[in-house]
């Protein structure tokens, strides 16, 4: 017996992919999951980035709704995968990341530490410890030694 | 908290490993995953830039361990260790985790040769081989029998050009390429000419494109085939395929063959509409495994190569060796999700580009993008900044990855032979910059890559005599220059 997709389903759905799409350690794939996620997620329910789901929306289809919640299901696998794989073999942070320390709390990795479930490592210098959300921007700060003398 | 004993003991015990673990790691500091090779569990929490350097005494670092066995050190490295950003999709792409994941199986379980017939090892991997085809084959709008996999694009050129030639070299004695080709097709043509072929290298227009009456005045009844490529890799133009096939297509026993390796998934390409009979894909490019490629060789009517590998007769003949079937499934993964997001992925980097350029030719004079401004792939981007030196420009632009040219032409200084024959004058040639925006690229490096670009330009064209002439307003190919 099967019960049918509901709204509560596809939003846990959704929230479970976001939430493993965070676990990249590689900013280039976190933010292209995160991004990528949301899009289908819209383009399936017919939202536009602004406002609500438009009545003709694949969404009204059981097919399509079935469908489409099986091939992201399958999608939050791969990426859950994909995810802890990007973990172990995490490199060094890119430029464009705002520096993080790592705290050490938990011990259960670099994203729960950061996530602000530890204790800051230097508490005189608590900016230090500020750790950015997944879609962070660019730290202007960190780039002030660019030689910008124009404009 | 550790006691001295214990501290001691873990050093000494780890001694012996250190050294062949000191062996193997990387000595560029930027290139290194953080020690996998150190690690207790599979998430190393204390590495990544703020861990202690790698390259310190090893008795000097007194690691705090938390009852995990993490390195939870805390230190920066006294140099920026932060890796630079990527924009340079051209030379590679990185490897989708998608792909990765379904490859991942047939490197550890699933191990069998793909051309074993007697057991299950073998038939499982030829299915996911046939399934990759299949793949591969959907995105160009081929049949999956028409798909051969190589060791990637050169060997799918090699194969090709040379592979047509000899095998009408009775008959058929020349060749038609571009000037603006890869170096792998131009290479192939050089060697052809050796065996006794005539080949034209067609020039191209200001804008990077070929043009049709050109190519159709070079044709003589022993031309055996042309080779066009699709997008340029320095300069991004797409060529006009779907016109050049249609004229090649009148006259009979030409073979059609295009470079397909910037364009595979990024624009959509269809063989049977551009009547092309030879396409050379290469895995690396479109978000796959780098070691893989693939040519199409058309089936009806049926073009004949002289294969390059004598062996097996894997490939129907033209490609033995076996297939490596982990890449060559990751590959015709990485071209199912191409064809799924194909339009996705261009609508942003078309957006990306555009944010490119408003940033850099809105701050910054004397900046020109080389190559057509309409008939483009946008992740392709190449700017000229005048009176800047490419070279000191990437010099100093250390935190963006970005490349002068192509990657087997950017190790010498000599300007790029594309923008050349685009009759762009050499200096600026020298001073191009090539960006290549990928489907990961994100709004924040192309606002860094910006900055960077616009602070550095500045900076060199004030130290710049040139500039300063130019500034005053003196035309600087009137000047007399001495010596």
């Amino acid at each position: 017996m099967t019960t049918e997709i509901n709204r509560h389903h596809l939003l846990a759905l959704y929230r479970a992919l976001q939430r493993s799409a965070t676990k990249f350690s590689s900013y280039n794939f976190r933010h292209y999951f995160l991004r990528r996620n949301r899009l289908a997620f819209r383009e399936f329910l017919g939202v536009h980035p602004v406002g609500q789901p438009s009545s003709d929306s694949k969404a009204s289809n059981p097919a399509n709704l079935n469908a489409f919640y099986k091939e992201q299901r399958d999608q939050l696998d791969i990426v859950s995968r994909a995810a802890a794989v990007n973990r172990m073999f995490e490199g060094e942070r890119l430029v464009v990341e705002r520096p993080r320390i790592i705290t050490s709390g938990g011990g259960a990795g670099m994203e729960a530490s950061a996530g602000g479930a530890g204790q800051p490592v230097d508490p005189q210098h608590p900016r230090a410890t500020e750790g950015g959300e997944p879609g962070e921007t660019v730290n202007k700060a960190a780039y002030k030694d660019a030689p910008l003398n124009k404009n | 908290m550790l006691s001295k004993q214990l501290i001691q003991r873990l050093s000494t015990k780890s001694l012996a490993s250190k050294n062949s673990v000191r062996a193997i790691q990387h000595t560029r500091k930027l290139a290194t995953p953080s020690a996998p090779q150190g690690m207790a569990t599979t998430v190393d929490a204390g590495s990544g830039p703020l861990s202690a350097p790698k390259d310190l005494d090893n008795k000097a670092i007194i690691a705090p361990l938390d009852s995990f066995g993490f390195n939870i050190t805390a230190e920066r490295k006294s140099t920026d260790p932060r890796r630079p950003i990527y924009l340079d999709a051209q030379a590679t792409t990185p490897l989708d985790p998608r792909v990765l994941d379904k490859m991942l199986p047939w490197f550890t379980n699933q191990y069998g040769n793909p051309h074993s017939r007697t057991h299950v090892y073998g038939w499982e991997s030829q299915d996911g081989v046939e399934e990759a085809r299949a793949h591969i084959a959907g995105l160009i709008g081929a049949d999956a029998k028409d798909i051969i996999f190589t060791s990637g694009a050169t060997e799918a050129n090699n194969m090709s050009i040379k592979g047509v030639a000899r095998f009408n070299k009775n008959r058929k004695k020349h060749i038609i390429t571009t000037q603006t080709e890869h170096k792998c097709v131009l290479d192939s043509c050089r060697q052809m000419q050796e065996e006794g072929f005539d080949v034209t290298y067609l020039p191209v227009q200001t804008n990077g494109l070929v043009s049709l009456e050109e190519l159709e005045k070079a044709i003589r009844p022993d031309t055996s085939i042309v080779s066009i490529m699709a997008v340029n890799n320095e300069i991004g133009v797409i060529q006009p395929l779907k016109e050049i096939g249609q004229l090649l297509r009148k006259y009979k026993g030409i073979h059609f063959h295009t470079d397909a390796a910037q364009a595979l998934g990024k624009i959509p390409m269809s063989v049977q509409d551009m009547n092309i009979d030879l396409m050379s894909l290469s895995g690396h490019k479109i978000y796959g495994p780098k070691g893989v490629g693939a040519l199409y060789v058309r089936r009806r009517p049926r073009v004949r190569i002289d294969p390059l590998f004598s062996g097996g007769g894997q490939e129907r003949g033209l490609r033995s060796g076996t297939v490596p079937a982990p890449l060559a499934i990751g590959f015709g993964e990485a071209c199912r999700i191409g064809k799924l997001e194909m339009q996705n992925d261009h609508d942003r980097i078309s957006v990306l580009r555009q944010r490119l350029l408003d940033g850099i030719i809105g701050k910054l004079d004397h900046v020109n993008l080389n190559g057509s401004e309409t008939a483009t792939y946008p992740g392709c981007t190449n700017l000229s900044f005048a009176f800047v030196e490419g070279e000191s420009l990437l010099m100093a632009l250390n935190d963006v990855a970005l490349s002068s040219g192509s990657a087997c032409t950017s190790a010498s200084l000599e300007p790029s032979y594309v923008l050349r024959a685009l009759g762009a004058d050499d200096t600026m040639a020298h001073s191009s910059l090539r960006f290549g925006i990928s489907r990961f690229t994100t709004e924040a490096e192309i606002d860094l890559v910006v900055n960077k670009i616009v602070g550095v330009v500045n900076k060199l064209r004030d130290m710049s005599p040139l500039w300063e002439m130019v500034q005053e307003g003196i035309d600087l190919r009137t000047v007399e220059w001495s010596g």
